[in-house]
């Protein structure tokens, strides 16, 4: 349309547009299609799927350069902003008994990176070199310093470690429960604390004091009082007393309540509920205390308290023997369970397929969901296999191979680890560094040459763990087994290796009750964050210090013990039924996850090359497992 | 530590909405223009503040979410409550010159008098922590982030005396040249402006520092078209009342910045190391539409004074003494796109600012003296973005006065 001569006036607008106008009228035209064709921008994907192959450099440098950005922003998100701060807050506790911590390299917030580095270069002499080729490609491949890049791939096993040995110096200065006593059950004709021995003297309690996976006592009278001892140094501060019963919560001067405290730093608590415990029934119990010193460093200002004391002891009328009443606190927001998975097929699952589920929790802080990868591993030689991991890392703590075999690792925390070790043989003079295999490193090895469960398991005979382990292998035959790994400082015979498989026949798969351990039915197992065999991992003094099993120490424990009676049941619920979607729902309920560290999720059917796998939120268990299939290398939409 | 300022610091600096719309030294509207060779000089001060961002479900929260804090590995810290609240007072002068009675160039120029955000930030406990004995109190939790070099960020003000973005601005009424649309009260119009880059962006290493770039103003683009028409109603509202409509499109340039090294707050902003020492934002464009109504609400004596050279006639044709003015505009903001080494990164700042609108109420009450010989207008102005539900918007609130002179040489 042409512009308006100069002088037409708006008669002849009809046929004509002064040129000022058109330009206007497409400005706004073009403003308008922009407006509108703007969209909303997309989340990028938290999940990447990775088929990485050649040799082991050129496999790192694909995952290096593929997830550059990832590897960046994980290891600043994770490391740099995050871990090594807060592990800066203990180089001051640690430095007063351990004297390398006192020197300058670790001053001005180095503590962390130092420890770490350290740890990686002595960990790596034990992490096959392929592996180590894989880093360093990763390392070029992502432009980044090959040392951050190993302590990447290392730091788990030195930072439990590190962090076990924390706990512990914590709680060796916090209040003790020494005794506890329901008084004089000499007479009430029961064995009350399953020593197969009736009214024995002293039977109405523990003398000392023993955490245990199950009941401390059995049939008491519901009007019995319960007595609790507590020694601390420096005295327990009765103000920091809360003992819970069930759900009933006693502070001081509650009724119901007595606090008695001597000259020399003992307190007893008596207990005396209103009313009476439960009657035949299983009661949980809660002891939490303080002492009167004030701890400054690490900040904010406390007490030194004592790890949270569970136990569970049945009234009369409940029928059962100690160790059939599980160690279950009631649910409570700390008791979220740790990593949890378990094993099934036979009669456990409706084809007689095995099926494997596992769901790992450990540390997201709103970071580590969004740098999810599933790697897919085409080796020139050797087995194809995936695994479920971070960008970055060059291993997960589940996979499987093409061989149908599968691995999963929770962590069992426990001071018989190797940064341990190290106190244990230089004492003042240690360094806290991890050395032996990390799990990931033995993971990978398991699923790049096994092709069944006894083959992976005699893969680790003679590796030390550079941690505790609770593994979990199966394989499409059927075969699945447990594999309860420490870092053996002590140097026992089995080599920090305890294994069981669910097999009746097999002495070592049954509990000093002959029972099958971390098995229903025998054609599951299953384990959480604790030893169910390896119980007794540790036993020794250094320096005047009780190091004793994770029942003693580990703050894990009690929940553990309970994600473990939780899983049992719901195994048992199922039996005969558990396929892959059941599984999956077993995953997801609600008192079997960490809503807040939950890390990723996976199912596996190893006998049809199947691995569903959830990942990319929290918790995991949340968004749909998705499939990744062996058999054509795709992934698909799998279970919603 | 996620960062306080994950909805940016630009959302805390949100504010002003300078108004540089030719104002007429007539009744008002959207297409007056000032008679040839007439200087108008116009001085304001705009007071802003905001504490609230349209979410994307049109709901209003805070201008940062809350942000939830766990021991590492551990149980739930507590809750930051971020309640944070920017203000702005910025002194606006401008200068209009008639260069022919339908052209009309305009220069803004925004000084910041005084800008501060106060993060307000607050805490509700979490679990009880077993070595502690206790939740964390907010007391509690600010030690632990300092034990690992985070202070608590606090009040932060400045930009005291700054310039913002100043605009120039050029309004052509074209339909002067059709005498028809004027006897019938339709006048139509043209408007481009475009910034100078005075403004300064905030400083990188402050979780919640402001700056006074045109994006970070957020209320005008930098350069953009208006296309408006008034008409004066005829009857018995005969010079009483006139009705607007604006048209525009306002872009915002893509821009780089420093990425924070968090030198300052290392848990809250360590960014270069997976950012890039830089990185760029497209903030995407404005566009909408407006509509207006100008009232006469009282026109006031028409005297024969040394300014209508002792002309009844010029008197009478002076702007009403009084008039008021109500306005409603819709403004579409488009998706920011930001760009950094980091698509994780740059995805928590685009889900923030994604495509969204806000409905803004303004309303103006201007007293003009010209009628009685005071060569002098006042005003107040209110502007609201939150009477009416916006979305993926910040919602700020401005106060506005100042003074208008008209100078003739």
């Amino acid at each position: 349309m042409a512009p308006c001569p100069p002088g037409q006036g708006a008669a002849a607008t009809l046929n004509c547009r002064p040129p000022v106008l058109l330009l206007a009228a497409r400005s706004l035209a073009l403003a308008a299609a922009l407006a509108l064709s703007c969209e909303a921008a997309q989340q990028p994907p938290y999940t990447e799927v990775l088929v990485l192959e050649g040799t082991p450099y050129e496999r790192g440098l694909q995952h290096g350069r593929i997830l550059s950005s990832k590897i960046h922003s994980f290891f600043t998100q994770m490391m740099t902003a995050s871990l090594l701060p807060y592990f800066n807050r203990l180089r001051a506790p640690v430095a007063q008994y351990i004297l390398e911590y006192q020197k300058p390299l670790y001053d001005n917030g180095r503590f962390s990176y130092e420890l770490l580095v350290q740890s990686a270069t002595n960990l790596s002499a034990s992490i096959p070199p392929a592996y180590l080729e894989e880093i360093r490609g990763v390392a070029d491949g992502a432009g980044m310093p090959y040392e951050e890049i190993l302590f990447f791939n290392t730091f788990v096993d030195t930072l439990m470690g590190l962090r076990s040995i924390s706990y512990f110096l914590e709680f060796a200065n916090a209040p003790r429960l020494t005794r506890m006593s329901f008084g004089a059950l000499d007479a009430d004709g029961v064995d009350n604390d399953g020593d197969a021995q009736t009214d024995e003297a002293g039977e109405g309690g523990l003398d000392p004091y023993e955490p245990k996976p199950y009941a401390v006592a059995v049939e008491v009278p519901p009007s019995a009082g319960l007595d609790i001892g507590l020694v601390d140094p420096d005295g327990v501060d009765p103000a920091t007393i809360r003992v819970k019963v069930d759900d009933v919560v006693f502070r001081p001067g509650d009724p119901g309540l007595e606090i008695v405290s001597d000259e020399s730093g003992g307190t007893q608590l008596r207990l005396r509920p209103p009313g009476g415990f439960r009657e035949a029934a299983a009661v949980a119990l809660l002891v939490q205390a303080g002492d009167r010193s004030l701890a400054t460093d690490p900040p904010p200002a406390h007490a030194h308290f004592m790890r949270d004391e569970r136990m569970v002891f049945t009234t009369r009328g409940y029928g059962r023997r100690p160790h059939e009443v599980v160690n279950r606190p009631v649910w409570d927001e700390r008791m979220q369970a740790p990593s949890i998975a378990f094993a099934v097929g036979g009669e456990a699952t409706p084809s007689g397929q095995p099926v494997v589920a596992h769901h790992f929790a450990l540390l997201d802080t709103n970071i580590s969901h969004k740098h999810t990868v599933l790697f897919v591993y085409r080796p020139s030689d050797g087995n194809t296999y995936a695994t479920l991991g971070w960008a970055g890392a060059v291993w997960g703590f589940s996979g499987m191979n093409d061989k149908g075999l599968v691995f999963t690792a929770n962590f069992s925390d426990t001071l018989n680890n190797s940064v341990a070790g190290q106190f244990k043989e230089r004492l003042v003079a240690a360094r806290l560094v991890a050395d032996g295999m990390p799990i990931g490193a033995m993971g990978r090895e398991i699923l790049a040459r096994a092709a069944g469960v006894e083959e992976g398991r005699r893969l680790m005979d003679g590796v030390r763990s550079a941690f505790g382990w609770n593994v979990v292998l199966a394989d499409r035959l059927g075969g699945r087994m447990v594999i309860e790994l420490d870092s053996n400082i002590m140097g026992d015979p089995d080599g920090g290796i305890h294994a069981f498989s669910a097999d009746a026949a097999d002495p070592g798969s049954l509990d000093e009750w002959g029972r099958l351990i971390g098995s229903v039915r025998g054609g599951d197992v299953r384990t959480t964050a604790n030893f169910q065999k390896n119980t007794n991992e540790i036993d020794l003094e250094i320096l005047g210090f009780k190091i004793r099993s994770q029942r003693f120490s580990s703050t894990y424990f009690y929940r553990s013990v309970r994600a473990l009676d939780v899983l049992g049941q719901a195994i048992d619920e199922n039996y005969g039924r558990l396929d892959a979607e059941r599984a999956v729902a077993i995953l997801r309920m609600p008192e079997l996850l960490d809503a807040r560290d939950s890390m990723k999720a996976a199912v596996f059917e190893p006998a049809l090359g199947r691995m569903y796998f959830a990942v990319g939120q929290v918790p995991a268990t949340d968004g749909p497992f998705r499939l990744y299939d062996f058999a054509t290398g795709q992934v698909s939409e799998g279970i919603p | 530590m996620r960062a306080i300022g994950s909805r940016g610091a630009a959302v805390l600096a949100i504010g002003i909405a300078i108004p540089l719309g030719v104002p007429s030294i007539s009744l008002a509207g959207f297409t007056e223009t000032l008679p040839k060779g007439l200087f108008l000089l116009e001085e304001s001060v705009i007071v802003s503040s905001t504490d609230r961002f349209y979410t994307r479900d049109g709901k209003l929260g805070p201008i940062v979410e809350d942000v939830q804090r766990y021991e590492p590995g551990g149980s739930l810290q507590g809750t930051i409550k971020v309640n944070a609240r920017s203000e702005y007072v910025i002194l606006l002068n401008q200068l209009q010159f008639g260069l022919r009675d339908d052209l009309t160039l305009a220069v803004a120029v925004p000084v910041v008098l005084s800008n501060a955000v106060d993060p307000r930030l607050g805490w509700e406990s979490g679990d009880y922590q077993p070595g502690l004995g206790r939740s964390y109190s907010e007391d509690d939790f600010w030690q632990w982030a300092a034990s690992m070099g985070q202070p608590k960020p606090g009040r932060w003000s400045g930009n005291e005396g700054a310039p913002a973005d100043s605009y120039l601005g050029l309004r052509y009424r074209f339909t002067d040249r059709w005498p028809t649309w004027r006897s019938r009260g339709w006048a139509a119009s043209v408007m481009l402006l475009g910034a100078l880059p005075t403004g300064r962006p905030p400083d990188p290493e402050e979780p919640v520092a402001t700056g006074t770039t045109a994006w970070d103003l957020h209320a005008m683009g930098e350069y953009g078209a208006h296309l408006s028409a008034d008409k004066e109603l005829g009857g018995a509202l005969a010079r009483r009342v006139v009705l607007g409509l604006d048209l525009y499109y306002e872009a915002l340039l893509p821009r780089e910045y420093r990425t924070p090294t968090g030198s300052r707050h290392p848990l809250l902003l360590t960014y270069t190391p997976y950012v890039g020492s830089t990185y760029r934002l497209d903030p995407g464009d404005f566009s909408g539409a407006s509509v207006q109504a100008d009232l006469v609400a009282w026109r006031g004596p028409a005297r024969a004074t040394w300014l209508s050279r002792r002309d009844p006639a010029v008197a009478e044709g002076f702007p009403p003494v009084l008039t008021a003015s109500a306005r409603y505009t819709f403004n579409h903001l488009q998706q920011s796109d930001w760009s950094s080494d980091s698509a994780l990164w740059d995805w928590d700042r685009e889900k923030i600012w994604r495509p969204g609108y806000r409905n803004i109420l303004t309303g103006t009450v201007l007293a003009s003296l010209l009628r009685v010989g005071v060569p002098l207008q006042v005003y107040l102005s209110y502007r609201n973005t939150t009477w009416i539900p916006g979305k993926s918007a910040p919602a700020v609130n401005s106060y506005t006065a100042g003074f208008r002179l008209p100078v003739r040489f």
